[in-house]
């Protein structure tokens, strides 16, 4: 009973004789209430449908959740996106690997739980993991990475206090053959380096910060690399390096009208999947983070500048007769010829007494202004973190005027030697290079004009000269009409220039007659193939761009033209 | 009269209980259901990814290399020069083919 009932009671007991009204009075009085409440509860059950009405909505609604948050849950590296090159082939990827570990504190026997595991894993210390396991610890790796057969037969073997801990692992099919560009991932699958370390510092750290970036929804990386392209380089080089017994070796091909990298090999380099000596002083990327004085094949951008001028022109003739003494230096051909040379015999001699004369007649400011336009004096930015600054002399006197004209007193990328080559085969358009995919009318809107289409005309004239007729000769591959120019030059070693060790190079293009490609091949310190054989670039260098063109030529989509002396077309009936 | 209202708002309510409850119920096995095929999903991805390297790595051209060196002398192959390269158009028309007069003829008699 309530207070109300209560407050009703006087009346009651006042009209106690009369029953009868009293109590309807009374059933009429506690109806009343009653219907009162029974109003507030319909209307609080009401107010709860509704609620429960408008949840309801408000769920139809909404987008329907995803059941995630089951799977993946112990994964424990970070996901990455697929690297693939320019058709698509997987140049890295991501694979879900298994690690057992062990609560070696529930392993009832060791002994047996030991000889169990060392039959599926036979790589394993047996004597070692007794002892482990036979201790009190909570955790213990038993061994990482292991393949998903391996995972299936211990899980088999069911022996207890045995797990599993499921992580992304990166996997780099290829191994080694795109190593420098690639780059690395640490343990937790951040990149270190190459590309895996651009693609970090530019989004994908970002991403993950702030958590997205779940695996599968990750698109792909496309690089412009080309993988066929890639291995065909490598393997020469690798070929060269033994045949050579050089220290070091580097290539670059280079699509003249896009700047794409097709290939970019520095050997020696190390496999992704296993990098224990890929931070090694010689392991470095030479390509795009060494710089080297590349000797003669700078006589191209001598060359180049001294037309682009009109300083000399194609039918001048320079006096070779003797060599330039400057001081107590002089300077002196290789094969001098000791007469007066026409300007394509210096190109194909390859005379550093010519090639100075040239850069004096060009002017030590000029000079430089060129070099500067050919990005060959500047850190040539890129998309893999490992590029080099230029050294430069730090004065520019006559004598630096006449060294730098044959690649001596100056030391550059041969990422940024490769990258002006194209420039001055593809009709002076200097363009950026880039390990991505990019189209011409992209590459187009970047280029800048450094020299003039006839000089690029008349380089493209030499470049091919040296090879039907100069020191480029090894070069030459039927039918894909190569040109290019051998770089022979001399190692400093404690602060002088060594008559032994060198480094050889050769800068080529092809085909001359609509140039496509840029080829750099750069071997440091190669010995004599035999002894008493010479180690020129022209025997080293030039042979290898040589292999490069006669393989990738085809892979790269460069139509072979033959003449007649070079063998018809064959059709058989 | 309210006693019939009272009854059909019972069996209404009873009704209702059970829709509910099937209604969980079947949200819950389907539920179960998305979460099994997300699970094998996730699991498919992990193998196709397994397969893709497993697939790069065994159509490296390292080891495509390899192999044809391995069998060049079985198989007897060898590099293709640049004269083995033409486009349709260079390939000149195949001559007419005469035809056998003689087979023809008998080949009519028959």
């Amino acid at each position: 009973m309530t207070v109300l009932d209560l407050a009703g009671m006087p009346s009651e007991i006042a009209r106690r004789d009369r029953a009868e009204p009293v109590a309807k009075k009374r059933t009429r009085g506690s109806s009343a209430q009653m219907r009162n409440r029974i109003r507030v509860a319909l209307a609080v059950f009401t107010l709860a449908y509704l609620v429960i009405a408008g949840r309801l909505i408000m769920f139809g609604l909404a987008p329907p959740a995803s059941g995630e948050g089951f799977a993946g849950d112990d994964a424990i590296a970070t996901s990455r996106p697929n690297l693939v090159d320019r058709n698509g082939e997987i140049l890295a990827t991501d694979i879900m690997g298994a690690s057992v570990y062990a609560e070696p504190r529930n392993i009832l026997d060791p002994d047996e739980a030991t000889e169990l595991l060392t039959s599926v894993l036979p790589g394993l210390d047996a004597s070692a993991l007794r002892k482990k396991l036979s201790s009190n610890a909570g955790f213990a790796w038993v061994q990482r990475e292991i393949t998903p057969r391996q995972e299936d037969q211990i899980h088999s073997l069911g022996i207890p206090g045995i797990g599993f801990m499921r992580e992304n692992r990166r996997y780099y099919p290829g191994g080694a053959t795109a190593s420098h560009i690639l780059g690395l991932v640490n343990i937790d699958n951040q990149g270190i380096a190459g590309t895996e370390k651009y693609v970090d510092d530019h989004w994908l750290s970002a991403l993950h910060g702030a958590g997205f970036a779940r695996g599968e929804d990750l698109a792909p990386v496309k690089l412009s690399i080309d993988l066929r392209v890639q291995h065909i380089v490598r393997d020469e080089l690798a070929d060269a390096l033994v045949r050579y017994k050089a220290i070091g070796a580097a290539g670059i091909v280079l699509d003249v009208h896009t700047g794409e990298v097709l290939a970019m090999v520095s050997l020696p380099d190390y496999d992704p999947n296993d990098p224990v000596d890929a931070h090694l002083p010689d392991h470095l990327n030479r390509a795009s983070g060494g710089v080297y004085e590349l000797g003669s094949v700078f006589k191209s951008f001598t060359f180049a500048m001294a037309f682009d001028t009109g300083a000399v022109s194609m039918s001048d003739k320079i006096d070779a007769t003797h060599g330039i003494h400057f001081g107590h230096f002089t300077i002196d051909d290789f094969h001098a010829k000791h007469r007066v040379l026409t300007v394509p015999e210096v190109f194909t001699f390859s005379s550093n007494v010519g090639a100075a004369k040239m850069a004096l007649k060009v002017g030590a400011d000029r000079q430089q202004e060129y070099l500067r336009r050919f990005g060959l004096l500047t850190k040539l930015n890129t998309d893999i973190p490992e590029v080099a600054t230029p050294m430069l002399p730090s004065r520019w006197s006559e004598l630096t005027v006449m060294t730098v004209a044959f690649g001596h007193g100056i030391a550059v990328t041969p990422l940024q030697v490769a990258s002006a080559d194209a420039a001055l085969m593809n009709n002076g358009k200097l363009i950026p290079p880039t390990f991505y995919p990019r189209t011409r009318e992209e590459a187009e809107k970047l280029a800048v004009q450094v020299v003039k289409p006839e000089t690029s005309e008349k380089l493209r004239y030499l470049f091919r000269l040296n090879v039907t007729n100069g020191s480029g000769s090894r070069a030459g591959v039927p039918g894909y009409l190569v040109g290019g120019k051998t770089g022979t030059a001399e190692k400093v070693v404690n602060g002088r220039y060594s008559a032994t060790k060198r480094l050889n190079s050769f800068l080529a293009a092809f085909p001359m007659d609509d140039p496509q490609y840029a080829v750099l091949i750069v071997i440091d310190d190669p010995q004599p193939e035999k002894p008493g054989a010479g180690a020129t670039a022209a025997l080293n260098a030039a042979p290898v761009v040589g292999n490069v063109i006669r393989r990738a030529a085809a892979i790269l989509g460069v139509k072979p033209k033959l003449n007649e002396q070079d063998g018809a077309i064959m059709v058989s009936n | 009269m309210g006693r019939i209202f009272n009854a059909v708002l019972l069996t209404v309510m009873i009704i209702g209980a059970a829709i509910t409850y099937d209604m969980k119920h079947r949200a819950e096995v389907e539920s179960e259901k998305v979460d099994r095929l997300q699970a094998q999903i996730a699991d498919e991805k992990d193998a196709l990814s397994m397969l893709n390297a497993e697939w790069s790595k065994l159509s490296q051209p390292a080891r495509l290399q390899e192999l044809v060196q391995r069998y060049a002398d079985h198989f007897k192959l060898a590099a293709f020069s640049a004269n083995q390269f033409a486009t349709l158009a260079e390939i000149p028309q195949k001559p007419v083919d005469p035809g056998d007069a003689l087979a023809k003829k008998i080949a009519a008699s028959e």
